[in-house]
């Protein structure tokens, strides 16, 4: 066999066994870059309060006083601070009982308790990185699997389709495979870099599930923890050993903090370990503005003293290579427009893999009889526009259970799941083409319902209010969604033109 | 004598040959932070980031050795290397 057929025969292998779990996490891995917004769109009963937030030190200070009187004794805190992206401050901490999540007006320090239970956004990050709700350690090694076998086949599809800047430039539509062919090398040339990046830092990021033998060998079975500490920092900040336990007050902090990072970023996190103890500590994180490490500027302090710590990153280049994998790879770094260019290459990447997954079905249309190329058949309708359809009916599942149902999160995951797993019986009852038509239709639906069902349900959440009162944020997602549903009208129309022609020839 | 060379690829040899790759790339990951220059945890990371690079090019290039059977033998001596080495140290800890 030659080089090149070699590469060829394993970027088949590779690309078909890891297809429909690789579209999985890309297509998860694109949501995801606006989990945010999509966390605010999820509970529609805190439009009311939307409002632009203060500066991020006055945000700060509310939060900090609202946790020092409620949360005195909890194990740790933590504070995301209002942003334009998500205008309230939400807060985290954890006792000896349980962890608490909340969210704060950063206005007037009110703890908004009437939004509905739901993961929103969250939900697609999880399930993007450990495969939820599989257990954690299970999920994340299975997604870093799958990450180097596509990663492999990546680059074996570079020697496989050699000539792909010369195919860039070619797209023959209506031609049955070739139009596949072309659809797949455009949008393989198209997405390469991003997706050599992405799978590259993803694997990285949980390089230790992969090879844990160096962290074992050096820090023992359970030195992941330090192991981190000491990559990130060449000095670890300790707490003087003669300070009280009372927190200082807010202002002993600000007033040692700058408005702004160097990079231009504000406040953005506070984390405090261990609060009102002798070993209390509390950081300061500015945003990640520009910087593709996780190096932002940050100032950590003893709690108690108000002492600046002066932290030392850990700024070895090696120790870069591991920050910049993380930076990389969550996208912090991006502004807006640079995250919406971000998910739209993880989506036409997805166009990709179902044009290499069409190909490899053409290429054996021969053997449609078997086994083997209806499994194949199936799981491409399965996670192509299954998984699509299970998003759609995500959303509205957010949208039309009501708001005070009990384990409200569990019904949403169960719709998700079931509606999933059930669009298959489509492709059972009727023919496979008519199913590939009737899921175009039914998402585009299910999205448009989505949209629409506040003007029934909750008229001053709905799509038109939150645009006249420029809310940007939850009015962007449902004009996302509408785009979408138009996008999914117009491919079952580009479909069944196709088929037509196909009967003609 | 050297088999004659089958001209398909198949799943299993495929399997065989990430196996091996990936008991190499243990095997350096285990082995390479004793000998890197830098600190503990730099090391270590650097191990793993060059262990991931040998095995993305051990299962590139290794499936286009024209002998099988050195396929095979190069195969093995990663289950050998890892073995051995795990029996060293289980030896040295006693």
């Amino acid at each position: 066999m030659q080089f090149r057929q070699v590469q060829a025969t394993l970027h088949s292998w590779f690309g078909i066994v890891v297809l429909w779990s690789v579209f999985l996490i890309f297509f998860t891995g694109s949501i995801a870059y606006f989990r945010t917004e999509i966390n605010l769109w999820s509970k529609p009963e805190n439009f009311l309060y939307l409002k632009a937030p203060p500066s991020s030190l006055e945000s700060a200070q509310v939060a900090y006083d609202y946790l020092n009187t409620h949360a005195p004794d909890a194990k740790r805190w933590r504070v995301n601070l209002a942003t334009s992206r998500m205008p309230f401050n939400t807060l985290e901490w954890q006792d000896q009982a349980s962890k608490y999540h909340k969210l704060q007006d950063p206005n007037t320090g009110l703890i908004l308790t009437e939004g509905r239970e739901s993961l929103g956004g969250d939900f697609f990050f999880k399930l993007h990185y450990s495969l939820y709700p599989l257990p954690d350690v299970v999920g994340r090694t299975l997604v870093v699997i799958v990450g180097v076998l596509f990663l492999i086949a990546l680059i074996t599809g570079i020697f496989t389709h050699k000539k792909i800047i010369k195919d860039f430039f070619v797209f023959r539509s209506f031609k049955g495979q070739r139009t596949l062919l072309d659809l797949h090398h455009i949008t393989g040339v198209v997405t390469l870099p991003f997706y050599l990046i992405m799978a590259f830092t993803g694997v990285m990021i949980f390089f230790y599930l992969l090879m844990p033998m160096g962290i074992n060998q050096q820090y023992g079975q359970n030195g992941i923890k330090k192991f981190y500490s000491e990559i990130q920092y060449s000095n670890v900040p300790k707490p003087a050993e003669d300070s009280g336990i009372q927190l200082k007050e807010f202002s002993v902090f600000s007033r040692q903090l700058p408005q702004q990072g160097s990079n231009g970023a504000v406040l953005e996190k506070i984390e405090v370990k261990n609060p009102n103890t002798a070993e209390a500590l509390i950081t300061f994180n500015y945003g990640y503005n520009k910087l593709i490490t996780f190096n932002n500027p940050q100032f950590i302090f003893a709690a108690n003293t108000g002492q600046n710590l002066n932290s030392e990153r850990n700024l070895h280049p090696v120790a870069q290579i591991s920050s910049a994998t993380y930076g990389i790879h969550l996208g912090y770094y991006a502004s807006q427009w640079m995250r919406g260019i971000l998910a739209s290459l993880g989506l036409v990447g997805c166009i990709m893999l179902v044009a290499g997954a069409l190909l490899w079905q053409k290429k054996r249309i021969k053997q449609q009889h078997t086994l083997s190329y209806n499994v194949v058949a199936y799981l491409n309708y399965f996670t192509f526009l299954g998984l699509p359809f299970a998003t759609a009916m995500y959303f509205l599942a957010n949208r039309i259970l009501t708001a005070s149902l009990e384990q409200r999160i569990q019904y949403e995951l169960g719709i998700f799941f079931i509606s999933w797993v059930g669009i298959v019986f489509i492709a059972m009852l009727v023919k496979m083409q008519k199913a590939i038509v009737l899921a175009f239709i039914f998402t585009a639906v299910i999205l448009w319902m989505t949209v629409f069902s506040p003007i029934v349900l909750a008229p001053q959440t709905f799509f038109f209010n939150t645009l006249r009162h420029q809310q940007w944020s939850v009015a962007g997602v449902d004009l996302v969604l509408m785009l979408i549903a138009t996008g999914y009208i117009f491919a079952c129309f580009y479909f069944k033109k196709i088929k037509l022609r196909e009967v003609a020839k | 004598m050297d088999k004659q060379k089958p001209e398909w690829l198949s799943i299993q040899e495929i399997f065989y040959i990430c196996l091996a790759a990936y008991g190499y790339s243990l095997w350096i990951s285990w082995v390479l932070p004793d000998y890197l220059p830098f600190a503990k945890a730099e090391n270590i990371y650097l191990s793993a980031l060059l262990s991931f690079i040998f095995l993305i090019f051990y299962i590139v290039l290794v499936p286009c050795n024209p002998s099988k059977l050195w396929q095979k033998r190069i195969n093995y001596l990663s289950y050998i290397l890892l073995l051995g080495y795990w029996i060293i140290r289980k030896l040295g800890e006693h």
